[in-house]
């Protein structure tokens, strides 16, 4: 659990950096072939995380064999080794890899109660990217328990706009009146 | 109930007319593991610690524990509310922290921690509900307590006396009759303007039910609410009904009237914060209770208070138990709530079992504040008191091996005595000030050392009875002066020497 942490914090961070600069798809990029680098080079992660090679050593190695890679991401493996965070390097990878491989967009799940057309689906699309200034790979499903309507569940939001939610909110208002 | 069906008809007209519904963004997570009415949950990113959430089939939960990666709640219920739930189910925030309905409505009503009734008298009828958790008064807001508490216990309102708005441990082995003399205490507050709360955590539902039956009986239940948190609530409410209750209690102390409030028994309640904090892998402390478990009794009892004038001058006095082991006073829970408390009032298995009831050690027992509030007749009578006690039970000690004494200190042997004897009171049998102000005067100045020991507790019935048929006058003087001047203490003197002519003879 720790380390995943770990992973997600550097990874945001590298992500958030590197936006401005070399731009989200080369950082994702850069970090595969890393990863790439290292399973075939299992001596090469060994050299990194020795505890007898100095600092400065490493650095120099790192600048002779990713030279093709950018600056930014050779200084992130760099600061990788000066916090003693190398051994994640593999995790931080493979997060950058499952949250990011699409790019920006965000996973998301529609329900109906009945199929759409696709007109109609990507206009909701449109709607809600607009909204949440999120990029959406939408995902539908169908849920006939629904009634009508839609629901939308994007990370931790939950956009509940079913016939099913507005029968149940009628019910729980019948329900709170008092008579005098 | 009689109902008019055009008029549901027509209400429930009106409801659809105006009803709308508008799309509604929540935050969501979802149960990543679930026991022992604990789940945690992932997501939920923007909730509050503190703050209600909603599992499915209308189950409710409170957030208690704020991670890195995952939230962990509380969930609410009777009989292991978590069956319902399981792994992957969706939680939602509601934006709200816990609260309880409060005010008028809820006397003689029988409530759950969360404040739903669980008597069958229907729902509770009030708009006003506060929240659980609220600060204490402060500084500013409070004044120092100046008004008595009467218990209609002789040996607490003369030797430890409580007043309005302070805080008094009732602490004690089991069996020592310790939920008896709360029971006496709001039997006493008939006709006094003190509404009172009795909460029950973790007690037996048999126990809940003779109380309540008995404070009915007594006409006591019209002015009591009791929060019950029976122990087949889950550990989450018995943590909560304290809280619950409190706030009850609040309503009553802001819009200036009285109230008081008892916790039965905070022991139980440090047991079911210290099961949830283990279960929320909080790391264990002394006797494994959370490094919190002192504030989570200190911020409860702070809220007990005497309001100043400009607030209304109301008070919530708050009379917590706590139950030790084998009189080991010297426990964690118990000396945390005797250093919280203005005072404690210690029961004693000796003593019980030596049929001195109610059993309370006066050696051990103190009040911190509640002298000030004490009234001047009972001051005149109780000083004394003290002291002829201090010394019997000095002398009691000293004679056990069966030295020769001379005759002071067999007078001082005999004073002490009747004046055990004189404290000795019967259970539901509490008495008014007056009364207790006539017999303790009677004690204090040895009217009773003539009499044998065996026959103080039937004289001091019979003294009432005499008292109220031959001179009611008396008992009103003293309740209305509330101080024994000269004129007063001649009469008394020559009553009791009437009475006791009667007594003699008689017996």
């Amino acid at each position: 659990m720790r380390e995943q942490i770990v992973a997600k914090r550097y990874a945001e961070a590298f992500l958030s950096y590197t936006k401005a600069s070399i731009g989200l798809a080369s950082a994702v990029g850069e970090l595969e072939k890393i990863k790439l680098i290292l399973f075939e080079n299992p001596d090469f992660q060994e050299f990194l995380e020795s505890l007898e090679i100095v600092y400065s050593e490493k650095c120099q190695a790192i600048d002779k064999i990713l030279k093709d890679f950018s600056e930014e991401t050779r200084t992130f493996v760099k600061v990788l080794l000066e916090r003693d965070r190398i051994k994640n390097i593999i995790g931080i990878c493979d997060y950058v890899r499952i949250n990011y491989s699409h790019g920006e967009a965000v996973d998301a799940l529609l329900k109906t109660s009945y199929p759409l057309d696709l007109e109609l689906i990507e206009k909701i699309k449109t709607k809600l990217e607009n909204r949440l200034k999120l990029k959406l790979n939408l995902h539908i499903e169908i849920d006939a328990d629904l009634l009508g309507g839609i629901q939308v569940t994007v990370g931790n939001t939950f956009i509940d706009g079913s016939v099913r939610r507005r029968l149940e909110d009628l019910k729980e208002q019948l329900e709170s009146i008092r008579l005098n | 109930m009689d109902l008019r069906p055009e008029e549901v008809t027509s209400v429930i007209q009106k409801e659809l007319e105006k009803y709308k519904t508008r799309l509604r963004m929540e935050s969501v997570g979802n149960v990543i593991q679930v026991g022992d009415a604990i789940a945690r949950v992932y997501g939920l990113d923007d909730v509050m610690m503190g703050e209600l959430v909603q599992f499915p089939n209308q189950v409710m939960g409170m957030v208690l524990n704020l991670e890195e990666d995952s939230v962990g709640t509380v969930i609410f219920g009777p009989d292991n509310p978590d069956r319902d739930i399981k792994e992957g189910d969706v939680v939602k925030r509601t934006g709200q922290i816990a609260q309880v309905p409060v005010g008028e409505a809820l006397l003689g009503r029988v409530v759950g921690a969360l404040g739903k009734p669980i008597d069958d008298k229907g729902p509770v009828a009030t708009d006003k509900y506060r929240p659980l958790e609220s600060p204490a008064p402060s500084v500013v807001q409070r004044q120092a307590v100046k008004e008595p508490l009467q218990t209609g216990i002789k040996a607490i309102d003369a030797l430890i006396p409580i007043g309005r708005g302070q805080r008094e441990l009732i602490i004690g082995d089991r069996q020592t009759g310790k939920t008896a003399l709360v029971i006496d205490t709001i039997i006493n507050q008939k006709d006094k303007g003190v509404y009172c709360i009795y909460v029950a955590i973790g007690q037996k539902m048999a126990n809940i039910v003779s109380m309540v039956e008995t404070l009915k009986k007594y006409g006591a239940l019209e002015y009591t609410t009791i929060v019950s948190a029976s122990s087949r609530s889950s550990a989450s409410q018995q943590y909560l009904a304290p809280y619950a209750g409190c706030a009850i209690g609040e309503e009553f102390l802001y819009s200036g009237k009285h109230a008081l409030i008892i916790y039965d028994d905070l022991s139980k309640h440090a047991q079911a914060y210290r099961q949830l904090s283990l279960l929320l892998r909080r790391p264990p402390g002394r006797e494994a209770y959370p490094g919190d478990i002192f504030y989570l009794h200190s911020r409860l009892l702070e809220r007990a208070a005497k309001l100043n004038n400009k607030l209304g001058a109301g008070s919530l006095t708050a009379i917590p138990i706590v139950e030790t082991q084998a009189g080991d006073i010297t426990s964690y829970i118990p000396t945390n709530l005797i250093s919280i408390t203005d005072g404690q009032i210690y029961l004693d298995t000796d003593l019980f079992y030596g049929d001195v009831r109610p059993a309370i050690n006066v050696g051990l027992s103190v009040s911190r504040v509640g002298g000030k509030a004490q009234s001047k007749a009972m001051q005149q009578v109780a000083g004394k008191l003290r002291l002829d006690l201090a010394q019997y039970r000095e002398l009691q000690t000293f004679t056990q091996f069966g030295a020769e004494v001379d005759k002071t200190t067999q007078a001082q042997l005999t004073r002490g005595a009747r004046m055990v004897e004189t404290l000795k009171q019967g259970q539901y049998n509490p008495l008014p000030l007056a009364k207790q102000v006539m017999i303790l005067y009677v004690g204090t100045n040895g009217l009773l050392d003539d009499l044998p020991a065996s026959q103080i507790r039937k004289f001091e019935a019979e003294f009432y009875k005499f008292m109220e048929k031959k001179f009611p006058d008396l008992e009103r003087q003293i309740q209305t002066k509330q101080t024994l001047d000269d004129a007063l203490m001649k009469s008394l003197d020559d009553a009791v020497a009437l009475f006791k002519d009667n007594f003699k003879n008689q017996g």
